[in-house]
């Protein structure tokens, strides 16, 4: 096992930067028999009267550009591979994303009363956002000689964060043929690294090819405190300090809300929406602003002739005046990466659930959609199994597998939306993964 | 629990086994080539103005160009000789003063001097006494005074013997105005009044220097020297005509003797590639009256310029003859017309500071002017750069066409390449109005296509011959002047594609 995990955490490093993960808990949502599913749709009702959910941890990553196999192709002729860009940058669509995510359950108690349900849990959540524009790549990697006369967009966009969550869950069936539920999250930011304004144009003129970099950029900081920065020369004097508290003065709130509606006992439909919410960053808070316009049109040979040797120090100087840098101490405010579900369960026989659904992320000005199917089947009374299959960004491969043990009161699952990103790890565009154990009566 | 037991360990089975084949690409790690970055990079390189003014300023004062008030340029050459002394000018000469009686007048050895400032000098004496007892000898020169007081001297001897002395001179002024000199003695007994005749009395005025000399000194030659200015600028010139309009040579004589002086150039020639060209200026030739101070300003000078230029001599077209270096050679003569009524004055410290001032503003017309010249390269740093496209634009504010092309020569001088299919036209000469100044700048715009292959050839030279081709404004058919407000705007692209 300790070898396994090994390689487990091996094919997640390599493919935080390579997979494609629509942050979807997709095969979670259709696991009825773990409490964890209500997370997707506070609706969803469970079977037993008293859930309690024991500590668990998940983890996901996508990468909306290529993959480990888009990066390295194999060389004719011989056993190896050459790292290829250019292949890399038929596989970029025009903005891609890189996010992460690993949640930490603490634990969670669900009591159903006849058709109430009522629900508390608490964890810890970090999040890891960044997107970066195709054209950004093509500048490194082909220079800028193919976009004489183009004005490219850029910045880059990011954001770190963490936080704890308490939720208060309550859902509510209604003749059995409606269910309603929400969920509360009192959230308290931990640490946050982001960007508010990113805004970065480069351009390269037609006449002899003079260089402009348009720059309106500001990232925000809490508890991670890097100190004053009013000019670039304060760069050489960074002092970062992080202090990660238990608790802090960064307050949030946050809303689960789903309805499912049965249509008969063999089929329903449920839609949902998770994560709908803000936090406050206002412990020692600090935002770094840098604005301005760099234009490079040519050095001037006569201030070069002079023999002055800090003539270049000079150049690189003037042309960095344009830019002013600000720090500042105000507090702000970022939203949550909303997700949306929609989806319906078709229960041909009693162990036998088939389900589709439409998922849909919006952060950070972007949104993402997947599609999938489900299909879970239980063997006998302490084994379900599951797979699934979805589409996202077009990324076809996306297999995942769900198994659910249920060891009289004792509930364990295990689940990924992606295996087979331990198969061809080359070729995958996401992976995730969650486990844990519940216990019910 | 078995069925559950024996699920449970086919599903690890399959999802470790899953996990294992997945690392068939991570255990070739080892195998993986880094990528072969070949980006290509459009940056500007150049973006410069050149300004006469700006060039001049970075010039030391020695430069050889300067700004005339209205802003036209010219080229300046400038030299100072040594100044020519009046000592070296004129000797005197020792005054042997046989006494035959206590009273003798002579005439003073050098004619035409009315007064003599005496510098230094010694007047030797010698006589016998037969008389006894202690005397006085009484020397008197009456044309001899200082601060009005004539020169009189007396020396103690005790008779009988022959006794001899020196007495100083220096500090006297001599009055010539009678071109003669008196020289008294006597002798008397102490304490008395008696006055007696010495035996065999001689004087001599020896070692006679003077700081002032007033009167005809007699008309005399000096050579005022000379020197040879070597000329580079036309050193790469291979061909092409030119036309420099307006040269001028100064040559200032600031004057401190006081007596008529003529300048005479003994040699005043241009070296050209067809041989040496003789300066044709009437006045040196045959002598240029200079200015000099009057007998009420003794001690100031007086300066005297003498122009060469276009209209009283042929300097034009000396210098247009893509001259290598001048030589000169200047001589003087005092009181050249021998006047001896014309008096005047000769100070110990009386000379010639004598400048040249060669100027030739640039007031020029150049066609098919050819140069050429050949550079080591140094291109290591530039490795990385597999092709390249430039592009030159320029803003040009000069009156001045410029046909460029780049040879690429192997260690044996060999062309293997060139850097333009043809000549290339970098710059398009300004237009003018009548006057020759520039009315509108002209711009052109050029694309420099460094192929792979050009660029590898040029790596690969051992040096770089720039063959240039240069004409003013209409082909150098029309004057042009450059003026300190002229420049050059520069702008250079490149579109360069890198194998780092």
């Amino acid at each position: 096992m300790r070898k396994a995990f090994i390689h487990i955490l091996a094919v997640f490093l390599l493919s935080v930067p390579l997979s494609t993960f629509a942050q979807t808990d997709f095969g979670l949502h259709f696991m009825p028999g773990a409490v964890q599913s209500q997370y997707t749709n506070p609706a969803f009702m469970s079977e037993k009267k008293i859930n309690i959910a024991l500590p668990g941890v998940s983890f996901g990553a996508t990468h909306s550009g290529f993959t480990i196999g888009d990066l390295l192709q194999p060389v004719d002729g011989s056993d190896s591979f050459r790292v290829d860009i250019d292949n890399v940058l038929t596989q970029l669509g025009d903005d891609n994303t890189l996010k992460g995510k690993v949640h930490a359950d603490i634990l969670a108690v669900g009591v159903r009363l006849g058709g109430f349900q009522l629900g508390v849990n608490t964890g810890t959540r970090a999040s890891f956002f960044a997107a970066y524009p195709k054209d950004l790549v093509r500048l490194g990697w082909q220079g800028n000689g193919d976009y004489i006369g183009q004005t490219l967009s850029v910045g880059p966009d990011f954001q770190a964060f963490a936080y704890h969550e308490i939720g208060l869950s309550g859902a509510i069936r209604i003749k059995k043929k409606l269910q309603f539920g929400a969920r509360v999250k009192y959230l308290i930011g931990l640490a946050d690294f982001s960007l508010s304004r990113n805004n970065a144009q480069f351009q390269t003129g037609t006449e002899y090819y003079q260089l402009s970099l348009l720059t309106d950029v500001q990232f925000n900081t809490s508890t991670f405190n890097m100190g004053s920065i009013n000019s670039l020369d304060d760069l050489d004097q960074l002092e970062p300090e992080f202090t990660l508290n238990a608790t802090t003065a960064n307050k949030g709130f946050a809303a689960d809300l789903g309805v499912v509606f049965n249509l008969n006992d063999k089929l329903s439909f449920s839609a949902s929406v998770r994560d709908l919410g803000f936090i406050n960053w206002t412990d020692q808070v600090s935002n770094y602003a840098v604005a301005g316009e760099v234009n490079f049109e040519g050095i001037d040979a006569m201030e070069i002739s002079e023999g002055n040797e800090e003539a270049m120090e000079e150049l690189v100087d003037s042309l960095l005046s344009g830019l002013t840098v600000q720090t500042a101490n105000e507090t702000y405010r970022t939203q949550l990466p909303t997700e949306y579900y929609l989806s319906g369960t078709f229960s041909p026989l009693k162990s036998l659930r088939l389900g589709a659904l439409m998922h849909s992320t919006r952060y950070r000005g972007r949104s993402t959609t997947a599609v999938g199917l489900s299909a879970s089947k239980d063997l006998g009374k302490i084994l379900s199994l599951g797979v699934n299959y979805f589409t996202v960004n077009k990324s076809y491969q996306n297999l995942g597998a769900n198994l659910l043990l249920k060891m009289g009161p004792v509930h364990l699952y295990m689940l990924s939306d992606n295996i087979l990103t331990f198969i061809r790890p080359e070729e995958s565009k996401f992976v995730n993964f969650r486990m844990g154990m519940n216990v019910a009566f | 629990m078995k069925y559950f037991f024996t699920r449970a360990r086919f599903l690890a089975i399959i999802f470790l086994g899953t996990l294992f084949a997945s690392c068939s690409l991570i255990d070739k790690s080892d195998k993986i080539i880094g990528p072969q970055w070949e980006p290509e990079f459009a940056v500007p390189i150049l973006n410069t103005e050149f300004s006469m003014a700006d060039l001049l300023s970075r010039l030391d004062s020695n430069s050889y160009i300067q700004t005339q008030s209205d802003g036209l340029m010219s080229l300046v050459y400038e030299d100072q000789l040594a100044s020519v002394s009046g000592t070296s000018l004129l000797s005197l000469p020792n005054l042997p003063v046989p006494m035959f009686d206590t009273t003798q007048q002579v005439g003073f050895p050098v004619d035409g001097i009315k007064l003599l400032g005496i510098k230094q000098g010694l007047l030797n004496y010698s006589f016998e006494s037969v008389d006894i007892g202690t005397h006085e000898l009484v020397v008197q020169i009456p044309e001899a005074s200082q601060n009005g007081q004539a020169y009189e001297q007396i020396i103690e001897f005790n008779a009988p013997g022959t006794f001899a002395g020196t007495l100083d001179l220096s500090g006297y002024d001599l009055d010539l105005g009678s071109e003669r000199m008196t020289f008294k003695y006597f002798a008397r007994p102490i304490g008395t009044t008696e006055k007696k005749a010495l035996v065999n009395f001689f004087f001599e005025i020896t070692d006679l220097d003077y700081d002032q000399i007033n009167g005809y000194l007699g008309t005399q030659d000096m050579e005022l020297g000379g020197d040879s200015i070597q000329l580079d600028v036309f050193e790469d010139l291979i061909d092409g005509e030119f036309r420099i309009n307006d040269p001028r040579i100064s040559i200032t004589l600031d004057n401190t003797y006081g007596v008529p002086i003529e300048v005479q150039a003994n040699k005043f020639q241009v070296q050209t590639s067809q041989g040496i060209i003789e300066l044709d200026h009437t006045g040196l030739e045959n002598g240029l009256p200079i200015n000099f101070p009057e007998l009420t300003a003794i001690g100031s000078s007086s300066r005297t310029v003498i122009e060469i230029n276009r209209d009283n001599s042929n300097i034009a077209d000396l210098l247009s003859s893509k001259p290598s270096g001048i030589s000169y050679d200047l001589s003087a003569t005092l009181h050249p017309e021998g006047d001896t009524s014309k008096v005047g004055f000769v100070l110990d410290n009386s000379g010639f500071d004598l400048g040249l001032r060669v100027e030739v503003p640039l007031d020029i017309q150049l066609s098919e002017i050819e140069l050429e010249q050949d550079l080591g390269l140094e291109l290591t740093s530039m490795e990385q750069v597999e092709s390249a496209e430039l592009i030159l634009i320029t803003e040009n504010r000069f009156p001045l066409d410029l046909v460029l092309q780049a040879y690429f020569l192997d260690e044996q001088g060999a062309i293997q390449d060139s850097l333009f299919d043809g000549p290339a036209q970098l710059l398009s000469a300004a237009s003018v109005d009548q006057n020759g100044r520039v009315t509108e700048s002209s711009s052109s715009t050029l694309d420099i296509a460094l192929t792979a292959e050009r660029w590898y050839r040029l790596q690969n030279s051992a040096e770089i011959r720039i063959k240039a081709e240069i004409a003013t404004t209409q082909a150098g058919t029309v004057p042009v002047k450059f003026y300190d407000d002229y420049n050059l705007k520069v702008k250079l692209g490149a579109l360069a594609e890198l194998n780092p």
